[in-house]
């Protein structure tokens, strides 16, 4: 299921998901949070890009959360339960997904502009490893919920 | 963690009430607290132990060069650094090559992200509760074992794929057409969140593993324990494709 998944991200074409994907659905919205949290960074959004006289971050392919939005929904897809709780664990998971990766970037931009010798450590090691934690808080509680809610 | 706990559920299922989930869920998150600070506190130490396996395992995934990795520090910032010297020559393209017996420059890993894997193996592997120190201590071992599998399809793997890559786009700056090789996809597969999907994989089978030996034994799961869901007897089933895993009602040893 993950490699499926895998596979049908990476035959989407660099400039779907640069132009459009990134663009439109993480950068944009990134730095609109950016600007709304602090005026004064005046970040903009160019390509694939968040960009300000202090910092300039690149979102490229797999930046986007879609390693751990796979691994979450091929783990709720794969579970024992019914369809519509497995579309709504899905669901869920994308969300998350999509939050944690907001956030994610948003707060690498401010590492990067204000504290930058913190960005590796967190990029590399602290984030994965909170988001992975996150993901599974999220499982362990969908797969509650589709136990009882089976068991009814 | 728990996401493998029921993740490679082609069968191995978790039965989690809603009850034990606020405590599991601490406890992970108080393990894998502890382990990443460890971690970071002791990565050079760890790097001391990991760096002869990767080279080992470098030797083993390609036979066009060798190069020891070691720990540097750059910008306060703990590096795994490899300058591969080629021991055949690499033909770029029908008239280029690269010549044998010379040195490639450096290619670069952070300690930080060759450890993530690790922290997530220990994570899961620990945060899952066990029923008797014995179980642990089959887990331990069994985590022990999968750790050259997951040791060896991280690191080693991407500083590979990253000499490749460099060879690949020094082919193509010359003209030459080059297919991605294989060890390239699979780095990339590794990176994009493979990386995470196979310390858990090692993990659910280290848990499943150590449940199917241990539990249902002459040792007793609920020693000392208020009976949760998670120290409930669990019958482990391995079947050819999937490994399946059943709550036996209590009582049922």
């Amino acid at each position: 299921m993950y490699t499926l998944l895998h596979g049908l991200y990476f035959a989407l074409p660099d400039p779907l998901l640069r132009d459009w994907v990134h663009y439109y659905g993480i950068v944009l919205p990134a730095a609109g949070i950016v600007n709304f949290m602090a005026p004064h960074e005046a970040v903009s959004a160019a390509r694939g890009t968040l960009q300000s006289s202090s910092a300039s971050l690149s979102i490229v392919r797999g930046c986007d959360g879609a390693g751990f939005a796979f691994l979450l929904s091929a783990a709720m897809l794969a579970s024992p339960a019914r369809l519509r709780h497995k579309l709504a664990g899905v669901l869920g998971a994308l969300l998350l997904t999509y939050l944690l990766n907001e956030l994610r970037l948003v707060g690498l931009y401010f590492v990067l502009a204000h504290r930058s010798a913190w960005f590796s450590s967190l990029h590399d090691y602290f984030l994965p490893t909170f988001m992975i934690l996150a993901g599974s808080v999220l499982f362990l509680c969908w797969t509650a919920w589709a136990r009882e809610a089976r068991g009814r | 963690m728990a996401l493998l706990l029921g993740s490679v559920n082609s069968g191995f299922e978790v039965f989690v009430h809603r009850g034990d989930l606020f405590r599991l869920c601490l406890r992970m998150l108080a393990i894998c607290a502890v382990v990443s600070v460890v971690t970071v506190l002791a990565q050079r130490e760890l790097m001391a132990c990991l760096l002869p396996c990767f080279n080992v395992i470098i030797r083993l995934l390609q036979s066009d060069f060798v190069a020891s990795p070691r720990a540097v520090e750059m910008h306060n910032e703990w590096m795994i650094q490899m300058t591969p010297f080629l021991l055949r020559a690499v033909s770029l393209s029908d008239q280029l090559a690269l010549r044998r017996f010379v040195e490639l420059p450096p290619f670069f890993v952070g300690v930080n992200h060759a450890l993530v894997p690790l922290v997530l193996l220990i994570t899961a592997v620990a945060s899952w509760p066990f029923a008797s120190s014995r179980e642990a201590a089959v887990r331990a071992l069994l985590t022990l074992l999968g750790l050259p599998l997951v040791v060896a399809l991280t690191t080693p793997l991407l500083l590979v794929a990253r000499v490749q890559m460099w060879i690949v786009e020094l082919a193509l700056q010359h003209g030459a057409g080059s297919r991605e090789p294989a060890l390239v996809s699979a780095a990339i597969f590794m990176e994009s969140g493979g990386r995470w999907l196979l310390p858990l994989t090692v993990a659910i089978a280290c848990v499943a593993v150590s449940k199917r030996l241990c539990v249902g034994g002459a040792v007793h799961p609920l020693k000392g324990r208020r009976p949760s869901t998670f120290a409930r007897p669990v019958k482990v089933v391995f079947a050819p494709v999937c490994v399946e895993a059943v709550e036996m009602p209590p009582g049922v040893r």
